[in-house]
């Protein structure tokens, strides 16, 4: 037989546990969808300020070169002949230091065509230099801090190197196209070989003779420094490759490689990246997207090495004809962390839940099954007609009666009931007992004699008859 | 002349009083000229049926035995309560009460009276106001008054309850009427239960005390209520104890003293 004493409290546990086991998978569904989405939301939030910054960072090299483009053509009599005198060195560091006060990150070049370079350069240095080359003296790169060029002949650093500028990607694209360009990427020995993009503009007489190529460089370590100084969450990785899959920049402190050679084709495809989640959402990317031409904005997630991962990729400066990318991937063990704890805290609110869920369960079954067990004993007591208490549970009954519902009303007929069956039963006895007529004769006999034998007795049974007589007598006289 | 009915029982509490009381009513109501005297000295009750207040009674039973007065004085006229119920009834129903006094109930039991004095008061009794029938209610058990009583009687009016104590204390009785020659007992079972049984009852009874039983009186709540209040057989003519008193009286009617 099943009990309703362990079928009731069963049915309860199992409905609560399924109540809080759903509840606790709709919280738990919830909350990742809400970690999703954050992580969507968060994935645009940085790539819109990133972009910013990053347009700040390109946008600011091409104003300055256009600037000074200008103003040599302005000034047709400006000879660049010789980049390397000084009186025209020292008004270009006056002019550099009175124009460009912006950013440190700032430099300007000059390039004649008789292969002379100077450079004025405040990128990353502990005070900004100029950089003069000559193509026809060796092409040694002189640094010169500002302030100290012309006070002293020695220059702060020589550069070994068989410097030509006319040699450069920059160079050679700006004459050939003969506007302003922007060069491919490529290893800059002005800068020690980091990976730069120039902006170049040459500049013309009236003969069409060319006087002077205007540049100014996109430093990508610099671009690279400041994705490395963002705010970003654990493990969340940042970084820029062109459409090619080349690298470019990351949020990660690693170097670009140049590879011994000063060209593009040397650069490391994203593919190859040291870094796993790089290396990942490049696959990823060529993978879901077909190529590494992303024309617009793309958000999806993948499974890497290490996790399922969140990136957001995007086109950069398309206006600069860079055809740069970058991408935010952000791995969910960053999110977990978030996540987790909040699927804790479901699963012990939903733990707590459960037990109280089930405290009540079992409190409304006992409720409900007492009632039902002291009626089903009460009636099994009175088929054995066992009418006393024990075995009768007369005073769980009675408790029961007091309750204010169907359960008292089915107590109050039982009770009812009880006490009619006892009534009837003592009635029942009565009327047994009513027609044991039994007598002790003995007895009887005994008390007879005794009345019998006294002398009153004697005496009036002698004269109850006379009596009688007298007056039967006396009536008809 | 007069039957003398005495109406006992072995134990208190049958009801004796009470039927008694209606028993004379019905009588009356017949047209008997019927007298009733309450010999139950020590506890008497029966006026109260009649609505007879004992500072109403200048003499009662006492007083005669005492020689205080004539029987007859101690008679008072109750046939009111008769002809209340049945205005054209033609007869009278007198009673002599007990005294309720404490002093004189306290005597009695001290000092005891003359019992052939009762028989007397009885006769004269009966003689002087020339009754059809005389109830004697007597005091419960077995006494010399109460064996006067039945010894004297033309009928014996046994009152019992069907429980095994009355059963035995009506057989010492039953057999001591028997010695005294009481030309004829019946017997009232009263308060019995479930009346479907009531004839095997009454037979059972009648086998074995060898006595007639003129009818069973069932315990019920209303008698409970009105009966020690009311004369409960004017007021109810249909009821089971009517119809049983009436099977008395019909038994009483046709002894032959």
């Amino acid at each position: 037989m099943n009990s309703i004493r362990l079928l009731f409290p069963l049915i309860f546990a199992l409905e609560i546990v399924l109540a809080v086991s759903l509840t606790a998978a709709i919280g738990y569904n919830s909350q990742m969808r809400e970690a999703r989405e954050t992580a969507a939301q968060f994935l645009v939030l940085i790539s819109g300020m990133i972009e910013d910054q990053l347009d700040r960072h390109l946008s600011t090299p091409s104003s300055l070169v256009r600037n000074y483009a200008k103003e040599a053509q302005k000034r047709p009599g400006q000879r660049f002949v010789d980049l390397l005198k000084p009186p025209l060195v020292r008004h270009m560091i006056e002019s550099f230091q009175t124009q460009v006060h912006v950013s440190r990150g700032m430099n300007l070049s000059f390039a004649n065509p008789a292969g002379q370079n100077l450079m004025l350069d405040r990128r990353g240095y502990s005070k900004p230099v100029v950089k003069l080359s000559d193509a026809g003296k060796g092409g040694a790169i002189y640094w010169y801090p500002f302030a100290a060029y012309g006070n002293s002949r020695e220059a702060e650093e020589v550069q070994r190197v068989d410097y030509d500028p006319r040699k450069q990607p920059y160079y050679i694209a700006a004459v050939s196209e003969r506007q302003a360009i922007v060069s491919s990427i490529y290893f800059s020995p002005l800068v020690k070989g980091e990976p730069v993009v120039t902006v170049a503009e040459p500049v013309y007489d009236a003969q069409g003779q060319l006087r002077v190529v205007v540049s100014s460089d996109i430093d990508l370590r610099l671009i690279s420094i400041y994705l490395q100084g963002l705010r970003l969450p654990d493990s969340a990785v940042v970084f820029m490759f062109d459409a090619d899959g080349y690298f470019i920049a990351s949020s990660l402190r690693q170097a670009v490689d140049p590879g011994g050679q000063a060209a593009k084709r040397n650069l490391p495809s994203i593919l190859d990246n040291r870094n796993p989640t790089i290396r990942s959402t490049a696959e990823s990317i060529r993978k879901q997207l077909g190529s590494f031409y992303i024309p617009e904005p793309k958000q999806f997630q993948f499974d890497g090495v290490d996790g399922r991962h969140y990136a957001y990729v995007t086109p950069l400066a398309g206006k600069f004809g860079l055809n740069w990318k970058f991408a935010v991937v952000i791995p969910e063990t960053g999110l977990i962390d978030n996540l987790l704890q909040g699927i804790h805290s479901t699963v012990w609110v939903s733990l707590a839940l459960l037990v109280v869920a089930i405290a009540v369960g079992l409190l409304t079954a006992a409720w409900m099954i007492n009632p039902i067990l002291t009626m089903g004993a009460v009636a099994s007591a009175v088929e054995k007609n066992e009418m006393t208490e024990p075995p009768l549970p007369a005073s769980q009954l009675r408790r029961d009666t007091r309750r204010r519902n169907e359960f008292g009303q089915l107590a109050q007929v039982f009770l009812r009931m009880i006490n009619e069956i006892k009534a009837r039963q003592s009635l029942l006895e009565a009327q047994l007992e009513q027609l044991r007529v039994e007598i002790d004769h003995e007895h009887t006999h005994t008390q007879v004699q005794q009345i019998a034998s006294t002398e009153f007795f004697r005496n009036l049974q002698a004269k109850s008859k006379r009596l009688r007589e007298e007056r039967v007598r006396s009536a008809h006289t | 002349m007069g039957k003398l009915v005495v109406v006992h029982s072995f134990r208190g509490g049958t009801g004796k009083s009470n039927i008694t009381a209606n028993l004379a009513a019905l009588l009356a109501c017949q047209g008997n000229r019927v007298g009733i005297v309450d010999t139950d000295i020590q506890s008497p009750g029966i006026h109260a049926l009649f609505n007879l207040a004992p500072e109403h009674f200048k003499f009662a039973l006492n007083d005669y035995l005492w020689k205080r007065c004539r029987v007859e004085e101690a008679a008072y006229d109750v046939s009111d309560i008769v002809l209340q119920h049945q205005p054209d009834a033609h007869g009278r129903l007198y009673l002599i009460p007990a005294s309720m006094r404490t002093g004189e109930i306290t005597r009695i039991l001290q000092e005891g009276y003359d019992v052939g004095l009762l028989n007397n008061g009885f006769q004269q009794f009966m003689e002087r106001l020339e009754l059809d029938y005389l109830l004697i209610d007597t005091h419960p058990g077995v006494n010399e008054e109460t064996l006067l009583s039945a010894a004297i009687s033309d009928v014996l009016l046994l009152i019992l309850r069907p429980d095994r104590q009355d059963y035995q204390g009506t057989a010492i009785m039953v057999e001591l009427a028997r010695q005294l020659d009481v030309p004829h007992m019946l017997m009232l079972i009263n308060k019995a239960i479930n009346q479907k049984d009531f004839a095997a009852l009454e037979q059972r009874v009648a086998s074995i005390y060898g006595v007639e039983v003129a009818g069973v009186i069932p315990l019920t709540e209303e008698i409970a209520v009105l009966g020690s209040t009311d004369l409960f057989c004017l007021l109810h003519p249909g009821h089971a104890m009517t119809k049983a008193l009436l099977s008395v009286i019909g038994q009483i009617t046709q002894t032959h003293p």
